[in-house]
């Protein structure tokens, strides 16, 4: 699968844009101690507000801190933020997923219901509720978006998972005397993780968004965590006497979902060119 | 010689639920009371068109699931009730060779890994494997470098032989061989063909060979069964049935197969009115009877038995005498 | 003598893949006469249903290379526009698929189906339904007046099948092309449609291709038959020529690997092994390299089609030789 995606992928236009964002972000971020010399929380009152200069490429924010440093230390957070989130969506979608397309019956009754439930809600009111009851915090964050985000994982495996189950050779191993532990873990599972890597990342802008938006709204992360909603919101008081403050974590976010939506779409053109709907 | 496998008057009905409260609306009676044996060694040819039930009754064989009345014997033990060592054993001794060929493998295993699952499963010592796995892809003409391939990097006859493989890796005593050429091309039909025939005599192998192309199952079996809507219509040594059929329903089905040879196609064909009747509204007697050119009142009224009435010659016919 | 209802002359086929040019069809050449079945036979990859669909000018060619011609009642097919073309598909020239659930359009009735094709002829409306139920009948359809209203999945796959060619028949066409048409259905369905297809052409004088790799059908159905192979007829004779004296190798192997015999008279022959690669570029017979008679003139050159006895072709250089 990984010479598959090496091999045509870098054929596909849509794929490469993708990659070549997002692996700029993610270096960016892994080496954001050596890229800057400030700190992201380092106040310095009589440097606020300045106009992004050469010695801040993006200027100050009203504290002083430098805005570049904030908004690269910013996109650690929001990878390490999207990642866990759409780790753990993933492992209780797939695992639904399978469970409800394999045995059928009422155990995919009652999984079904539950996603159909989770999924008739908006997310983000869901994620609020969720931040709210449990508190305001990056792990909350993460727990919110995970629960509210992994229905999707959950329809599409169990599609796949029962369009597999009755063919031949789940039969055949059936007939050799596999359970079903590892009929659901070496037969089926294998064959439905292209399309699930292709949901992964497509869910890993949204889950990017959640975050942002819970951190601007005060739900997530607390200042002075340079999480970009967290920025953005400080920016507003001042977007007419130091714009830059919005506009840079902005362009950021934009760049990270734009990133990997480019990616997801690509990476569905090279391993699953049926799940295109 | 001794009998292998035994079915014995398995019924298998499906139940079709509406509702909330699940009511039962109507039963499918898929596999109505058909008994059988295979004797070691030997080719049973099961013949019937689409939902004549072979293919629920070979999944009952294979212990796949479960007959609603009645029960299948290997080697004398009932499948349905051994449990732990003794369901293994018995599972050793049979196998499975489907249809499609490549659906028949796991796209995401190489041969060697699809090869190497059911020895894992059944306990056979890993040293042993590699040498098993050897033997076996020579045993079907098969090169070993193309164990490392993946299914869908072989043409359709490798993978029909890498299936046939896979069923004879735990040296099985019987197999189920479900329509197994039947998406293959004739030069390749052949070769798989004459492969099952030859594993047959080296390991005194028995088959269920199961296709809807009579010239195919005339072949391969010493016996042939006739299935139609869920029971048996004939049962009979393969020359029997093509030279001397006693069921209206053999007969029309031998006539109606593909001759392979033009001056046969002049024949007298004799033809069944209408389609085969649906499963759920089964007729009251003979269920041949609504498109049977020979039918009777009491075909109507009574379902025929299934009757030995030469030696080794079983009809289930109440006219089978004067036909 | 008929006169010739298609003439297709030198038609070379090749598809640009990824893989390079493949060259599905290789400078073939046959004619179809009035009021005939001819049947073009061939493992999978031969190159019939690109034959087939080019004859329906349906190959896009934005990824082919087309050469040759075909002469439709004198009008080159290959030079038509699409707008002319259309003129002639399912008026001129129709066809009928393997698949009969996959080209019925399940959201409309069956009979509303049959009604749309006679419509476009601009036939008054109780008329045309009057030819509906009338061509229900043709093909055989027990209760046309119910069977019009069905829908595709209230019909069994042999009936949609003889929906499918009630359609196809309902304009007239002098040319039906049937693509593997009794392939996925029951012996004894499969025997009303080839029947139904031997009507056609008493009744109607239509022409009928058929596509098959299933020797069963060219015997019970052909006038003539031409065999494929690696995109290339090998021999074109009737149907007692090639079955009772077929003279290409191949033809010859294929006739003996066909289960004729059981398997107390011994094994099926097989041909050793596989097709050629079509994107190499091929010198020579395309047979060679699993021929047992090879010569060295079949790898140099092509042998050429020469006439051996009246009306059977054959492109051998070993038969040329021997004569």
């Amino acid at each position: 699968m990984i010479s598959q995606i090496l091999r045509e992928g870098f054929k596909n236009k849509t794929f490469l844009a993708g990659t070549i964002i997002i692996l700029t972000m993610t270096i960016i971020a892994a080496l954001a101690g050596v890229i800057t010399n400030y700190s992201y929380d380092e106040i310095n009152i009589s440097n606020a507000l300045v106009k992004p200069n050469l010695q801040h490429l993006f200027g100050t924010d009203q504290l002083g801190r430098d805005l570049f440093t904030r908004v690269v230390y910013g996109a650690r957070i929001a990878l390490r933020v999207g990642f866990i989130a759409v780790v753990i969506e993933t492992f209780i979608g797939v695992t639904l997923g399978l469970l409800a397309g394999y045995y059928g019956g009422r155990i995919e009754k009652v999984i079904l219901f539950i996603t159909d439930l989770t999924w008739s809600m908006p997310p983000i009111i869901l994620a609020l509720a969720i931040v709210t009851m449990l508190g305001p915090s990056i792990n909350n964050v993460i727990i919110a978006i995970a629960i509210v985000s992994w229905a999707q994982f959950t329809r599409v495996v169990r599609a796949k998972t029962q369009s597999i189950k009755n063919l031949p050779y789940i039969e055949a191993a059936r007939a050799f005397g596999e359970n079903d532990f590892d009929i659901i873990l070496r037969y089926i599972l294998p064959n439905i993780v292209p399309s699930i890597i292709v949901i992964s990342t497509l869910a890993l802008p949204s889950a990017i968004m959640a975050t942002t938006a819970l951190g601007f709204l005060g739900l997530g992360a607390q200042p002075p965590t340079p999480d970009w909603g967290v920025i953005l919101s400080e920016g507003i008081t001042y977007i007419n006497k130091a714009s830059w403050i919005s506009i840079f974590p902005g362009i950021a976010i934009v760049s990270i979902v734009v990133g990997f939506n480019l990616l997801g779409e690509g990476l569905r053109d090279v391993l699953d060119p049926r799940l295109k709907v | 010689m001794s009998t292998i496998v035994k079915v014995d008057r398995v019924k298998k009905y499906f139940e079709i639920n509406k509702g909330i409260f699940r009511k039962r609306v109507t039963q499918i009676k898929a596999v109505d009371g058909i008994s059988f044996s295979i004797k070691k060694g030997e080719t049973l040819g099961l013949v019937g068109e689409s939902g004549s039930g072979k293919t629920t009754l070979a999944r009952m064989i294979l212990g796949l699931i479960k007959p609603t009345e009645n029960t299948i014997y290997l080697d004398n033990k009932d499948i349905f009730e051994a449990l732990g060592k003794e369901r293994k054993e018995i599972r050793k001794k049979m196998g499975i060779i489907f249809q499609d060929p490549l659906a028949s493998l796991n796209p995401r295993a190489t041969i060697k890994e699809s090869l190497k699952r059911p020895m894992l499963v059944n306990g056979i010592n890993k040293k042993d494997m590699d040498e098993i796995i050897k033997d076996t892809i020579s045993k079907v003409n098969l090169r070993e470098e193309l164990l490392d391939r993946y299914p869908h990097q072989l043409s359709g006859g490798q993978q029909q032989r890498v299936s046939v493989a896979r069923a004879i890796v735990l040296r099985p005593e019987f197999l189920v061989l479900d329509e197994p050429t039947s998406a293959l091309d004739v030069s390749v039909q052949a070769q798989i063909l004459n492969l099952l025939l030859d594993l047959q005599e080296q390991y005194n192998l028995a088959y269920l060979f199961i296709s809807h192309d009579l010239n195919v199952v005339r072949f391969i079996s010493d016996r042939i069964a006739v299935m139609y809507l869920g029971k048996l219509m004939e049962v009979a040594s393969g020359e029997e049935i093509f030279n001397n059929a006693k069921h209206p329903y053999t007969q029309g089905l031998i006539l109606s197969s593909a001759v392979l040879s033009p001056r046969d196609r002049d024949r007298k064909k004799i033809s069944f009115a209408g389609d085969p009747p649906s499963l759920i509204k089964l007729p009251k007697g003979c269920r041949l009877s609504p498109r049977c050119p020979y039918k009777k009142e009491v075909c109507v009224e009574k379902i025929p038995e299934l009757r030995e009435i030469l030696p080794g010659h079983f009809v289930a016919c109440h006219r089978a005498e004067e036909l | 003598m008929e006169k010739d209802l298609i003439k297709v002359n030198n038609l070379s086929i090749k598809f640009n893949t990824k893989l390079g040019y493949v060259s599905a069809v290789d400078d073939i050449s046959f004619n179809i006469k009035e009021k005939e079945i001819f049947a073009l036979v061939g493992e999978s990859g031969s190159g019939k249903s690109t034959t087939a669909y080019a004859l329906m000018n349906l190959i896009n060619a934005r990824n082919s290379i087309k050469k040759g011609e075909i002469l439709f009642k004198g009008k080159d097919i290959l030079k038509l526009n699409e707008r002319e073309m259309t003129k002639i598909r399912g008026k001129e020239i129709a066809m009928i698929f393997q698949n009969p659930l996959d080209s019925l359009n399940p959201i409309y009735t069956a009979g509303s189906q049959v009604y749309e094709a006679i419509a476009l002829d601009k036939v008054e409306k109780r008329e045309a339904w009057n030819r509906v139920i009338n061509i229900f009948k043709e093909v055989r359809l027990s209760d046309p007046e119910q069977r019009i209203k069905s829908y595709p999945h209230e019909l069994s796959g042999g009936m949609r099948q003889r929906v499918m060619i009630g359609m196809m028949l309902s304009r007239r066409p002098e040319l039906l092309i049937a693509d593997e048409p009794t392939t996925a259905l029951d012996v004894t369905i499969q025997s009303q449609i080839l029947d139904i297809i031997k009507e056609l052409k008493s009744k109607f004088n239509t022409s009928v291709l058929v596509i098959t790799h299933d020797f069963g059908i060219v015997a019970e159905i052909a006038d003539r038959v031409g065999v494929m192979y690696a995109g290339k007829i090998l021999e074109i004779g009737d149907v007692y020529q090639i079955f009772e004296n077929p003279l290409h190798p191949y033809t010859q192997l294929l006739m003996k690997s066909l289960p004729r015999i059981t398997k107390k008279e011994g094994r099926l022959q097989t041909i050793e092994g596989s097709v050629p690669n079509l994107t190499d570029d091929i010198k020579g017979c395309r047979f060679n390299n699993r021929c047992p008679y090879s010569l060295d003139a079949c790898k140099g050159e092509d042998s050429e089609m020469l006439e051996i006895e009246k009306g059977h072709y054959v492109a051998c250089h070993l038969v040329v030789k021997e004569k």
